[in-house]
């Protein structure tokens, strides 16, 4: 049952490797039509995934003290 | 018999050099025989057998001089361990004592660079000098764009917090456990943004003008800016110490995996999990600890 609610927990990774890549393909899209915009698209991009992976981390936090309590 | 697997892999380091170097003579001879084109490529594949050799070699030369890998148990503890001897009858853990090693280092290069180098300042730069101007100005303009009104304090602050983080990533790369994959470092971290950024708030704009900012578009949703405003800290903490901590336990498993071989490829693999990730995060925290202030002190818009 525990490992059960442990392997939930990791359920935000799957939508947060969804997500990051939806914010990839807008950031390359812009990018192929803006290339002189790059250097700001990409550290906005680089700002917004570090923050999307953080849903993801939470996930992992939680299970990381489920295991290791 | 347990000989075997040392002198194959010498036998493969042997044949990748002589490989390369039988090409390298033939260089005379190339316009004739086969195109560059291919007796590059053969360099290189010749180049790639004699690092997989001199791999292989490392590996079995160690487990014939300290015998094969005892696979142990892969354990990751939340809570660090603590060391064995005690202050005052008080056991420190450890990545108190790898954070105060840190914070030494930092220390003991500010008083060093503020004796010997701030007196000899000069209008016509030199190469040190002009390094250092950079990173200066590169601070300042980071900070001040997201704090505008505050100014001077912040590029202390900005630059004291990276380069603690900067170190701690550096300390990990060799070996020791990350100050920032202990929650507690983290979260002090965190707090003391949290603090900095309502004690600017209050000196700015008096409580009551924070308080008014807190019920801005309805006075009903006090009560949930104020829960969220607390959560803050609690999800920086998290994100700090969950990415340092995940890079920490691949890399283990990347050593556990490996075992005796465990020669050149960490290290590479180290960049990435331990000091690429670290760097992203120092600068998201500093990004999301300067936002934070700057909500705090400047007036919202209606």
């Amino acid at each position: 049952m525990e490992s059960i609610a442990i392997a939930l927990c990791l359920l935000p990774a799957a939508f947060c490797g969804l997500s990051e890549g939806l914010a990839t393909y807008k950031a390359v899209d812009a990018v192929a039509r803006q290339p002189e915009a790059s250097g700001k698209i990409t550290s906005m991009l680089m700002m917004g995934l570090a923050l999307t992976e953080a849903s993801s981390i939470y996930g992992f936090v939680i299970a990381l003290i489920m295991l290791f309590r | 018999m347990k000989y075997i697997p040392f002198i194959a892999s010498t036998i493969i380091v042997l044949f990748g050099y002589l490989m390369v170097t039988k090409l390298k003579k033939n260089d005379g001879a190339s316009e004739t025989g086969k195109s560059i084109f291919t007796q590059k490529l053969l360099t290189r594949i010749g180049m790639v057998i004699c690092i997989i050799g001199i791999w292989l070699a490392i590996g079995s030369a160690i487990t014939l001089i300290f015998g094969t890998y005892v696979e142990e148990e892969f354990t990751v503890s939340i809570i660090p361990p603590r060391v064995d001897f005690s202050i005052f009858g008080y056991q420190p853990s450890e990545t108190m004592v790898v954070g105060w090693a840190v914070m030494a280092v930092l220390i003991i290069a500010a008083i060093l660079l503020r004796i010997f180098f701030i007196p000899k300042l000069s209008n016509e730069p030199g190469k040190f000098q002009n390094a250092v101007e950079m990173i200066v100005e590169a601070i300042e303009s980071y900070a001040s764009e997201r704090t505008i009104d505050l100014g001077r304090p912040m590029y202390g602050y900005v630059f004291t917090i990276g380069m603690m983080l900067i170190g701690n990533a550096v300390a990990e790369l060799m070996g020791f456990r990350s100050p920032s994959s202990d929650l507690m470092f983290t979260l002090a971290l965190s707090i003391f943004a949290f603090l900095m950024a309502n004690w600017y708030g209050i000196c700015k704009r008096s409580l009551k003008g924070r308080l008014k900012s807190l019920m801005k578009p309805t006075p009903l949703l006090l009560p949930i800016r104020i829960v969220t405003d607390l959560a803050n800290p609690l999800s920086m903490a998290c994100r700090l110490f969950g990415n340092t901590i995940s890079g920490m336990i691949v890399m283990n498993l990347l050593y556990s995996v490996l075992g005796n071989f465990a020669a050149g490829i960490p290290s590479i693999a180290g960049l990435y999990f331990n000091v690429f990730t670290a760097l992203i995060q120092t600068i998201i925290f500093i990004t999301l600890a300067l936002s934070n202030i700057n909500e705090a002190t400047t007036e919202p818009e209606t």
